[in-house]
């Protein structure tokens, strides 16, 4: 399978401080692979290089056999950690919003999902609660057909109960040969579906290995071996 | 794409614009009929023509600028950066867009400032001085134009410098995140540059035509400031441009 995202020695800088360094890792088609590291590890320097919100960086990166930009933007569909979709928004206008702008968008299935979660598309998206909020966001993104996902912290802001069923859409819905990379905290949540980690520390990668060998490897979970390499990182 | 992205600009700022016209307006008329008494009827009526004009131009200019700035800085700087910056439509159009939608925008205030004058107007002033205060130079309709014409561009360098300026002051130089103040400052000081260069070119080439032309000939400073003002914010919307594409980082 070809590789959906190639990244080869990239650096990042600001002035003295290595946001990123030297990291190289590929992403092929149709795997699930978890972004993890602590609060200043460079995942967020990471995830801003792909889609093309950071630049003055080394190294190269490849989505879709194109450069970081508004081209590769065709092939991404991009969850920040942020309520990025304007909150004055129906979300019926969100949706055609995504219906303008991104050919790859497919309404049936979005609306599926929000009819699934009992979600008002009339309604503004700022009367919605957070929980609810995060649940439009994410139908958006995974409605698209896109061939890389980027979810940087999915279930960050929901209950226990929502993130599974959150988890349980994001697997039903990405296309057969999309990849998904994806950002969190919350490891224990999400450590069945992995199909690979990288574990990022100080802007270097520390593991990069499928999720199953990492196991069988060191006997551990993910969860247990990210609560080990990064216990003393603050 | 491109209208797409025209609409959704548009959109992104109806709200607060149409909201802001009304509010302006219904102030006039609300205003317009507290001064309907006797004791002001005959005594000021030039004066409240006057005052009307100055105080619906500055509140309409500052409410026009206030709003293109959060216009431009919401829609890339804020939450909606991560939408608007990653969407399959390259960063010359999307600055286009906001140009044109704010230029639009501006063009709006000054219909919303002209209907302030006309209410203020009625009534108080006569006919003749009302249509001067629309009409520049005398009142004909081609220095009408001329004005609308001039309006602009000077809104055109302001828009650009405001965009530059915020955009400056979220990206990084270097090693530095340039600070508010600092891109503000630049900002400012690129404003007056533009205006000093303005009037040394026109002085100079009022040297130069009495020089070698003649005195004879009249002189059309307003055709320097166009062209220094326009190149200035054509030069602002280049470097905006180089900032978006390279040097923005949301934080």
């Amino acid at each position: 399978m070809d590789n959906v995202l190639q990244i080869q020695n990239l650096s990042k800088s600001y002035g003295n401080k290595e946001a990123l360094k030297d990291v190289s890792f590929d992403i092929p088609g149709g795997k699930i692979v978890g972004l993890l590291g602590p609060n200043g590890s460079g995942k967020i320097t990471l995830i801003k290089t792909i889609m093309g919100l950071l630049q003055d960086y080394s190294g190269e990166v490849i989505i879709a056999g194109l450069k970081p930009g508004h081209e590769a933007n065709k092939y991404i569909s991009y969850l920040p950690d942020v309520s990025h979709i304007p909150t004055w928004f129906t979300v019926n206008r969100a949706i055609a919003f995504f219906v303008d702008f991104y050919e790859d968008f497919n309404v049936e299935l979005t609306s599926s999902m929000l009819e699934t979660m009992k979600i008002p598309c009339n309604k503004k998206i700022k009367t919605l609660s957070r929980g609810m909020q995060e649940k439009v966001n994410l139908s958006l993104v995974m409605g698209r057909q896109a061939k890389l996902y980027v979810l940087d912290e999915p279930i960050g802001a929901v209950d226990p109960a929502s993130r599974e069923f959150i988890i349980d859409t994001i697997l039903r819905h990405f296309p057969a040969g999309s990849s998904i990379l994806l950002s969190t905290h919350i490891i224990a949540d999400i450590e069945p579906i992995l199909d690979a980690a990288i574990f990022l520390k100080s802007g270097q990668i520390v593991i990069c290995d499928e999720a199953e060998k990492i196991r069988e490897e060191r006997n551990v979970s993910l969860d247990q071996l990210f609560r080990e390499v990064f216990r003393n990182v603050h | 794409m491109f209208i797409k992205q025209l609409k959704y600009d548009l959109m992104f700022s109806r709200n607060a614009f149409l909201g802001m016209g009304a509010l302006l307006i219904g102030m006039s008329i609300v205003l317009r009929m507290g001064l309907l008494t006797p004791m002001h009827v005959q005594s000021s009526l030039d004066v409240w023509g006057f005052l009307s004009l100055s105080i619906a131009v500055t509140v309409v200019s500052v409410a026009s600028v206030v709003q293109i700035f959060n216009l431009y800085n919401r829609s890339f700087f804020k939450n909606s950066g991560y939408l608007m910056l990653t969407l399959p439509v390259n960063r010359t159009r999307q600055l286009a867009s906001k140009l044109i939608v704010s230029l639009i925008w501006y063009n709006f205030m000054m219909i919303v400032a002209s209907c302030m004058i006309l209410i203020f107007a009625i009534g108080t002033v006569s006919w003749n001085h009302a249509r001067n205060s629309f009409a520049w130079h005398g009142g004909s309709i081609s220095n009408f134009f001329e004005g609308i014409f001039a309006m602009n561009v000077i809104a055109f360098l302001l828009i650009a410098i405001i965009f530059f300026g915020i955009t400056l002051a979220n990206s990084v130089i270097g090693r530095w995140h340039v600070h508010g103040f600092v891109a503000g400052v630049v900002a400012i000081l690129y404003l007056i540059l533009t205006v000093r260069v303005a009037t040394f070119l026109d002085v100079l080439f009022l040297g130069m035509t009495r020089s070698f032309i003649g005195t004879f000939m009249m002189w059309h400073s307003s055709f320097v400031y166009y062209i220094t003002f326009l190149g200035f914010a054509f030069v602002a919307v280049f470097a905006t441009l180089h900032l978006l594409k390279n040097r923005v980082d949301l934080r």
